[in-house]
């Protein structure tokens, strides 16, 4: 017994046996392949095949046969000649065009997306078939691309878009540049019938075994196959989460590279190419080399990871060990070289110098001397921070210019009127690099009448980089000096010692009192 | 170069030539050119017949019309044009001296 399908072929009816009709559908999607090409003759052609392959068909049935088998099938493919054939026919016209010199040139290679080995949407497999080579080559170029500013996902989504799925016997073989004749169609098609009557076969044996081993056989056939689907399960979820773990990484990392994502830390990567990076901190333009060892160390266990997961899936034994070796030495020449890297970068930092003056501070017998800051807000409007270790930083994208925080102290001084200790530090590659970047390093303050101005910011000189430059200020003040220190001075205030153990942001807006333990609050009535 | 090939070559063109033969004395419908051709084993499978049918018919050496059949569906039947009568008149003696050409040279 065997099931029978209706088809319509050239305006008539016909029953068929389901191999001569598989058969036959992909004899006519093989032709329609090739006839596409030019498309109104090419349909009529199709046509007229079909209607001549009915009346073929027709001529084989009759009173007692009522049903195609698949030997009429392969009759009346015979009969009506393969692609070779008709290309034959055609030829005249392909070589006044001086496209094929003969008629039994190879079919040439097409890209297709490979829907039988793909990962997503078939579109490396594809390449893969087309240059024969491992898809995993296009794959990891895709990955390596979307790092590019998201490129290779782009070009990922054109090509699933523009590059059509491989669905007939005919497209899979043209895929692998396989010329297309019924014989290679049959071959295939065969192939996979041999598959399934292998698999049954092996089904019908096992079950036989188990009959004539009896009922205790039967289970504990059973209950391995039980244990062995569990265990295929098992590893199949596993393989599923690694996929899904890497892809969210890669997904994670990509975002984090592509936004402002505060991935490390505190630690801002406002894009790709770390522009305020560069900018601030590294010389050389170093720092593309830093972005491809650190691209390669991310992606590389991700890689593996996701890898390893589709092996566990789909249960591939192989051990492609060139492929392995290249990944390994890849991540290790990467982490080398980004320790080197960052050696090298170190070594601008390797020495520290620092340098201090003291100014005097006019005391005009004022009851109070108060401080404020300077205004600067308009510079600091188009500033990004980093915060590495206990340094902040602030660049000024439109002036280019590298800002940092003073630290501002105030303790009790020996000398009857206040004094001001600024003291700068900076490293460099050297003690004496290290002090000419100190002399670099501008802090502006000044005073009005009763009212010390002090600036937000010190700025570094526009070609510097940031070399971990450091200002503290110091106010020295007689005891029973009296201060006020206005409201927004609490970002440069630093660990100031108070009797009440106030912490910056409480100590402005307030009088202060300089007593022989630290600053004490000053109650008396303002009369202000 | 080789036979094959060469063969191939010769016999497309007569197999162009004979189909406008073949129509000259009536109009036909596929399935009698194939087996007018089959007989004199011009062709071995059918499926060649049908783009060069169909490329006469596009260069204006052909038309068909659609004609109803006592079995199945109708059928397409093909008729020379006056175009098509010219372009064998002209193949004809070509192959006239053709044939007198490889004759002559056969015979010396």
């Amino acid at each position: 017994m065997k099931q029978a399908v209706q088809i319509n072929i050239g305006g008539r009816y016909f029953h068929i046996d389901e191999d001569a009709y598989l058969l036959l559908k992909q004899y006519l999607d093989a032709l329609k392949d090739h006839f596409i090409k030019d498309k109104e003759s090419g349909i009529e052609i199709i046509e007229d095949i079909e209607h001549r392959m009915a009346e073929l068909l027709e001529s084989r049935l009759s009173n007692i046969k009522q049903v195609i088998t698949l030997e009429d099938a392969n009759e009346t493919i015979k009969i009506l000649g393969n692609i070779e054939d008709f290309e034959f026919a055609e030829e005249k016209e392909e070589s006044q065009k001086e496209h094929k010199s003969t008629y039994y040139a190879k079919e040439g290679r097409r890209l297709y997306r490979d829907p039988d080995n793909s990962y997503l949407a078939g579109v490396s497999a594809g390449l893969g078939a087309y240059f024969n080579i491992d898809p995993l080559w296009p794959r990891l170029v895709f990955i390596a691309l979307s790092f590019a500013h998201g490129f290779g996902l782009i070009l990922y989504i054109i090509l699933w878009i523009i590059v059509p799925k491989a669905r007939t016997t005919a497209q899979k073989l043209q895929m692998k540049g396989e010329p297309v004749t019924v014989q290679n169609i049959e071959k295939s098609i065969s192939d996979e019938y041999q598959k399934v009557k292998t698999n049954i076969h092996k089904m019908r044996k096992s079950d036989r075994y188990q009959r004539t081993e009896g009922v205790f056989v039967d289970i504990l056939n059973g209950i391995g196959l039980l244990l062995k689907a569990f265990l295929k399960l098992i590893i199949s979820i596993i393989g599923i989460a690694f996929i899904v773990v890497g892809i969210i990484l890669i997904v994670g990392i990509g975002i984090a590279f592509f936004t402002s994502f505060n991935l490390f830390g505190a630690m801002h990567w406002p894009s790709f190419n770390f522009p305020g990076l560069s900018d601030i901190f590294i010389e050389f333009n170093n720092i593309s080399l830093i972005a491809i060892c650190i691209i390669i160390l991310i992606s590389v266990p991700i890689i593996s990871l996701i890898y390893a997961g589709i092996k566990l899936i789909f249960n591939i034994k192989s051990r492609n060990r060139f492929l392995r070796a290249t990944a390994i030495t890849a991540w290790i020449l990467a982490l080398i070289f980004l320790i080197t890297l960052v050696f090298v970068e170190g070594e601008n930092m390797a020495f520290e110098a620092s340098g201090s003056s003291e100014y005097s501070i006019k005391n005009n017998n004022y009851s109070t001397l108060y401080i404020d800051k300077k205004d600067e807000y308009d510079i600091i409007n188009s500033i990004t921070v980093y915060s590495i270790f206990d340094f902040d930083i602030y660049y000024n994208r439109h002036y280019k210019t590298i800002l940092g925080k003073p630290k501002l102290n105030i303790v009790k001084g020996r000398e009857d009127h206040p004094q001001l200790v600024i003291k700068k530090y900076a490293r460099n590659v050297s003690l004496n690099y290290a002090g000419n970047y100190l002399d670099e390093l501008e802090y502006n303050w000044e005073q009005q009448d009763s009212i010390l101005y002090f600036d937000q910011f010190f700025t570094i000189d526009k070609d510097k980089k940031w070399r971990f430059p450091k200002v503290e200020l110091t106010l020295k003040i007689p005891e029973n000096t009296i201060i006020y220190i206005s409201r927004g001075m609490e970002d440069i205030l630093h660990d100031i010692d108070n009797i009440h153990f106030y912490r910056e942001d409480d100590m402005t807006g307030q009088r202060w009192i300089m007593t022989n333990r630290g600053l004490k609050l000053f109650k008396t009535k303002i009369t202000e | 170069m080789n036979l094959e090939n060469a063969t191939a070559q010769m016999r497309k063109g007569v197999l162009e030539f004979c189909i406008l033969s073949i129509l000259l004395k009536g109009d036909a419908y596929a399935s009698d050119i194939i087996k007018k051709l089959k007989e004199s084993k011009l062709i071995v499978v059918e499926g060649t017949l049908y783009p060069l049918l169909t490329r006469q018919k596009n260069a204006g050496l052909l038309s068909y019309r659609w004609e109803e059949s006592t079995q199945g569906p109708p059928r397409k039947y093909y008729a020379l044009t006056d175009k098509g009568r010219e372009f064998l008149k002209e193949l004809n003696s070509s192959w006239q001296e053709l044939m007198e050409a490889v004759n002559s040279i056969n015979n010396i």
